[in-house]
């Protein structure tokens, strides 16, 4: 128990958040983030509402405005992880601090730990204000609460493995610069190719009537699919390229828990190396 | 309280440092000494848990340091020789935040984090922003972050650079009254007067390699340098030229210096042909600083020439003359300078500084 407060109570973690929340600089990117997606929201909103609509319930225009405002907080997410945790443990190491760190009590373990939950707690801040505008569908129904949850744990395990993609870079170059550069290529290539090259794999490579399982490693490792999946229709409408594999509803929706599991356990192995890298005592630590 | 033993650690195909080991009695100032990249900072580096050796252990207080990093970090307060500070952070909330990182209970910190601030004089920053405070400052206000969890021996890779003399004889005061309280300290500086002042044992560490180590009486014994200081005749008194010609300088520098015209006007310059040329040479350059450095330039370059000379500095008006023990040497510097037509007026042994056994030991190279 000791050991898990440990980890929580941690000092690097609280600097973080002490020093980022000084001044008007975070109050300020928080309301810019919800005051766009307040916008796109209603934008939408208008959008849906022009011709001969009746006002009251209209679960199709809720759906739409939630599928468009959780693919754009995740592509927001994906931008803003990498920015504020690739220069975690590089940005140490650039103002000559790490050593001063290393040489505590802090395990290593412990420094990595404090920076992930520093860097990811603040997307994560983000997320939740964003709470309020996504509140909104609600006024128009169709939507379960319960799909907001199940979107909110796939936000949550994918803002952490950013977080973790980032700090392995962070940890693996020694200059800043080097370090968000690898780990915005390595992320939007992923997120954003990833699905394209998975399309490409069934529609242009591959039999449609015997695609291959493997081709499934699209599915389980992007956000965007893990998202579609947790969310529910329309988004769900996603998950149906991998109908000629995936081929009952349940099978489809089951691609957010894998994904969930997949990149819990690639964060843990990132992290593990992360350590490696960082403890000034192992084989694998580069000083 | 701190031992090594038998350090190795390479770089690549480099070998930064060479089965180098030594011991720091508890309470004692230990001052390193060593050219640039003579494996100082590595060495300490791998003391402070910082770096793994390829070979060799680190004792500190019978704590096996690399196989317990984290019982031996408890013990041990690290001062590296660049560092640097968090932005947006207050001094008195950078030493909570290192306190926090060594587990101090929050129980009394207050108190300890004044009384650490009140002895590094920074009572008044507590808080100042520590992006904002001057070097010195900042030096200090490392120092009292390597006591906040009250360490028994503290690392100091070259504590003092970069700070001015006021902030060094500050410095210097508080090592002074962290040794009264009973802290073991491994100091590393090139300034090897101020180590001479505060170090209690010295080691000299070259190309790697632990040249010697024990109390720095000892090793001023051992190293035998005998140091002859000689004064020549018709030079300003030592106040005088100090005005002209402050602080210390190695033999080599008024070579540089003279290669002007006084150069061309005295073969004097030439240890071969110092002669009574020297003594000629010298006598136009009289009560001018370029005359005094001219005149102790030549008179340094015949010393370098006698046999059992190890090292030839100037300072104060006068050579200070590192020799090889015995009276063998200390003749043959007299005669060979009297030879020369050098005005000596003054010949007497003078006790060997840090600086001379220094130069002695690795044999005049460059610091």
């Amino acid at each position: 128990m000791s050991v898990l407060w440990g980890f929580v109570r941690n000092p690097v973690l609280l600097r973080e958040v002490r020093v980022r929340m000084r001044g008007w600089r975070t109050p300020g990117i928080i309301v810019l983030y919800v005051g766009l997606l307040g916008l796109v929201a209603l934008l939408i909103f208008a959008a849906s509402m022009r011709g001969n609509r009746t006002v009251g319930f209209a679960p199709e225009v809720g759906a739409v405005i939630y599928a468009t405002l959780a693919m754009l907080q995740l592509v927001l997410l994906v931008l803003a992880v990498p920015g504020l945790a690739a220069g975690a443990i590089a940005g140490e190491r650039e103002r000559q601090t790490l050593d001063l760190l290393l040489v505590t009590r802090l395990s290593a373990a412990q420094v990595v730990f404090g920076k992930l939950l520093a860097a990811t707690g603040f997307a994560l801040l983000l997320m939740f204000a964003s709470l309020p505008v996504f509140g909104l569908i609600f006024l128009f129904g169709g939507f379960s609460l319960y799909r907001l949850g199940l979107s909110a744990v796939v936000y949550v395990v994918t803002v952490l493995l950013l977080g973790a993609v980032s700090l392995y870079f962070s940890a693996l170059y020694r200059r800043t610069q080097t370090a968000v550069v690898a780990a915005y290529g390595v992320v939007t290539t992923w997120i954003l190719l990833s699905p394209l090259f998975g399309a490409l794999t069934y529609h242009v490579f591959f039999d449609l009537e015997n695609p291959p399982v493997w081709g499934l490693v699209f599915a389980y490792t992007n956000p965007a699919f893990g998202l579609a999946a947790a969310a529910g229709l329309p988004l769900s409408q996603m998950t149906r390229l991998y109908s000629p594999i995936l081929t009952t509803d349940a099978a489809r929706e089951a691609i957010w828990w894998k994904y969930c599991l997949i990149a819990l356990g690639l964060m843990l192995l990132l992290l593990w190396r992360t350590v490696r890298r960082v403890d000034p005592l192992r084989p694998a630590a580069r000083r | 309280m701190l031992r090594v033993e038998g350090l190795v650690k390479r770089f690549g195909d480099v070998e930064a440092v060479k089965a180098v080991s030594f011991t720091v009695e508890p309470g004692a100032i230990y001052g390193f000494v060593g050219p640039n990249g003579a494996g100082k900072t590595t060495t300490l580096k791998i003391i402070a848990t910082l770096l793994m050796p390829d070979a060799g252990r680190v004792f500190i207080g019978g704590t096996d340091a690399l196989q317990n990093p984290g019982e031996a970090r408890a013990r041990l307060g690290y001062m590296p020789d660049f560092f640097g500070v968090y932005d947006n952070l207050k001094v008195d909330e950078y030493m909570h935040f290192y306190a926090d990182c060594y587990g101090v209970p929050a129980a009394g910190r207050d108190r300890l984090i004044d009384s650490l601030l009140a002895l590094v004089r920074l009572a008044d920053k507590r808080g100042a922003y520590v992006d904002e405070l001057s070097r010195g400052m900042k030096q200090r206000l490392c120092l009292a972050r390597c006591l906040v969890h009250d360490p028994e021996v503290l690392i100091l890779d070259e504590p003092a650079s970069g700070l001015d003399p006021r902030n060094r004889v500050e410095l210097r005061e508080i090592l002074l009254e962290l040794r009264r309280r009973g802290k073991t300290i491994l100091i590393s500086s090139h300034i090897l007067a101020e180590l001479a002042e505060l170090c209690t044992h010295i080691g000299i560490i070259h190309n790697g390699r632990m040249v010697a180590s024990g109390p720095v009486e000892q090793i001023q014994r051992e190293a035998g340098a005998r140091v002859m200081e000689v004064r020549l005749g018709g030079l300003p008194p030592a106040g005088a030229a100090g005005a002209a010609h402050r602080g210390r300088q190695t033999a080599e520098a008024p070579e540089t210096d003279t290669a002007g015209p006084a150069a061309g006007a005295g073969t004097a310059a030439q240890p071969d042909t110092a002669g009574p040329a020297a003594g000629a040479a010298m006598g136009t350059a009289v009560g001018t600083a370029a005359g005094v450095d001219e005149r102790l330039a030549a008179a340094a370059r015949v010393a370098r020439t006698v046999p059992g000379v190890r090292n030839v500095t100037v300072e104060d008006g006068a050579l200070r003359v590192a020799l090889d023990d015995g009276d063998q040497a200390a003749a043959s510097l007299l005669s060979t300078l009297v030879q020369a037509g050098l005005p000596v007026v003054h010949f007497a042994e003078v006790k060997s500084k840090l600086e001379d056994v220094f130069m002695a030991i690795t044999g005049g190279e460059e610091q």
